[in-house]
């Protein structure tokens, strides 16, 4: 008897093991006022279907091709909007509050004086990251990306220059954006 | 049922008249959209004879020629989109990274017609076809949204950011005593 | 129309192809009908003998139904890894951008 609950337990949990940062539903009603929308919900398997399409020749594609070879998922929801104040706060707290947890830890944190928040979360997996999780909240746009994996930031930055991610000008912090930007001691965090 | 006038150019002595009237009438339209995408003649020449033989196994469900000249801008037009995300290379550069233009270049570029070409040709994708449907077809917002199945709204937005894009990129060719005088 | 707008549909003015161009495309039009054509005649004078019927008709299914479940498989893998770029591209977009304004904290502050 005590294994059949046991099994009950882990079936009952295993919805939650299969993307533990869920995407609100309020976003969705979010596409209504945007512009432009972008869904993107790649799970395990779908990751895996995407990633046998990937060319080895394609220098491009065969790194995103490793990138993605331990992923359990990726997911996206991105929002342009034609104005300001299509989005709340509480839109963004929906996802922020699943992060307030011991496995995910927040490295960065930058408020820019235009109202441009971006900020990014990993999880820790023991010794390994365990997942990624960026938030980008502007007053036109809102993104936010969620990893779900061992991923590498490092390696996914490695990708400026190329697939349309604009190169890092690591000599010129001030080239991209030219806005100016705050940022509080607690908030900005080195890696 | 297609309504095309039935004069043959000198060249078409086939049996398919009213096709080769349509192929007529609207190369330029395919072939100028896919160089203006492209900038390439032979890809652009490659992608217009790839529309008009689709063109030509479709053939039966045409019903007009104002038909035929919507459905060929939407599969020139999609067929120009699909040619650049399948590409090798990938790369899309951004205007804020165009090279400026070599001194051979800026010989070419001596009227402002080609140095505009040349900077539609580096925009983003969506906003390069919406500029080339726009700029080159004359085509409204309305008719552009329904050609690319997208949204009005995104049209007028995506538009306006090309132009604006355009113009900074252009500022100082339109204006050279604002860069003379940094 | 603004002026800028007027130069934009003057630089965008439609450009003839080659000389030759319309008819290389009628060659290869007259070429995929006779293709088609003889295709048909095979199919015409083979296939409609009464043995053969069943057994093309049983083929065209089995074969046809693979090739969808493939075409169908291939679509949607194409999708997928559509998707998967589009991701990945934004992702590292928001990460540089991130990157870049920490960078700019930096360098203010060194600079103070």
């Amino acid at each position: 008897m005590t294994w059949k609950l046991s099994m009950l337990a882990i079936a009952a949990f295993c919805p939650l093991l299969a993307q533990d940062i869920k995407m609100p539903v309020n976003l969705d009603k979010l596409a209504e006022h945007a512009t432009e929308t972008v869904d993107v919900t790649l799970d395990t398997s779908m990751l895996q279907l995407a990633s046998r399409f990937l060319s080895k020749d394609d220098p491009d594609e065969a790194k995103v091709k490793k990138l993605v070879s331990k992923l359990k998922g990726v997911y996206v929801r991105s929002f342009e909007f034609d104005k300001d104040g299509q989005y709340s706060k509480s839109d963004v707290e929906a996802i922020r509050s699943q992060l307030r947890t011991p496995d995910w830890a927040r490295i960065v944190g930058v408020k820019s004086v235009q109202g441009e928040n971006s900020e990014v979360y990993l999880k820790k997996n023991g010794d390994q990251l365990g997942g990624l999780v960026v938030i980008c909240a502007e007053p036109k746009e809102l993104t936010i990306v969620h990893i779900d994996g061992p991923i590498d930031p490092e390696e996914l930055s490695e990708l400026g220059g190329h697939m349309g991610i604009p190169k890092l000008d690591k000599s010129k912090p001030g080239k991209s954006g030219g806005s100016k930007s705050k940022s509080s001691d607690e908030d900005k965090h080195e890696e | 049922m297609v309504a095309l006038t039935t004069s043959a150019s000198a060249q078409c002595e086939t049996s398919l008249p009213v096709f080769c009237d349509a192929l007529e009438a609207n190369k330029a339209m395919v072939y100028s959209i896919a160089w203006h995408f492209l900038r390439d003649r032979a890809a652009a020449e490659e992608i217009a004879q790839d529309v008009f033989l689709e063109l030509h196994r479709s053939w039966r469900s045409m019903q007009s020629a104002q038909h035929i000249m919507f459905w060929l801008r939407k599969v020139a037009s999609r067929r120009c989109i699909d040619v650049v995300r399948r590409r090798k290379a990938h790369r899309e550069t951004g205007l804020e990274e165009i090279a400026e233009p070599t001194a051979l270049e800026r010989v070419q570029d001596t009227l402002l017609s080609s140095y505009l070409e040349r900077m539609v040709g580096s925009l983003p994708e969506k906003q390069r076809i919406l500029v080339v449907l726009r700029y080159q077809e004359g085509m409204e917002p309305e008719e552009i949204a329904r050609i690319l199945d997208m949204n009005v709204n995104t049209v007028k937005t995506q538009l306006s950011r090309a132009l604006d894009l355009l113009r900074a990129k252009t500022a100082h060719r339109l204006h050279p005593e604002w860069s003379e005088s940094t | 129309m603004t002026s800028f707008e007027d130069q934009l549909r003057q630089a965008l003015t439609r450009k003839e192809p080659p000389p030759n161009f319309a008819a290389r495309v009628m060659e290869r039009a007259k070429r995929q009908e006779s293709v088609l054509a003889v295709g048909w005649q095979w199919l015409s004078g083979r296939a409609w003998t009464p043995r053969l019927v069943p057994v093309m008709a049983a083929l065209l299914l089995v074969g046809g139904a693979a090739f969808y479940r493939e075409h169908q498989r291939a679509t949607e893998g194409e999708a997928a890894k559509e998707k998967l770029l589009v991701a990945v591209r934004i992702a590292g977009s928001k990460l540089q951008k991130t990157q870049q304004q920490v960078m700019k904290i930096q360098f203010g502050r060194v600079n103070q």
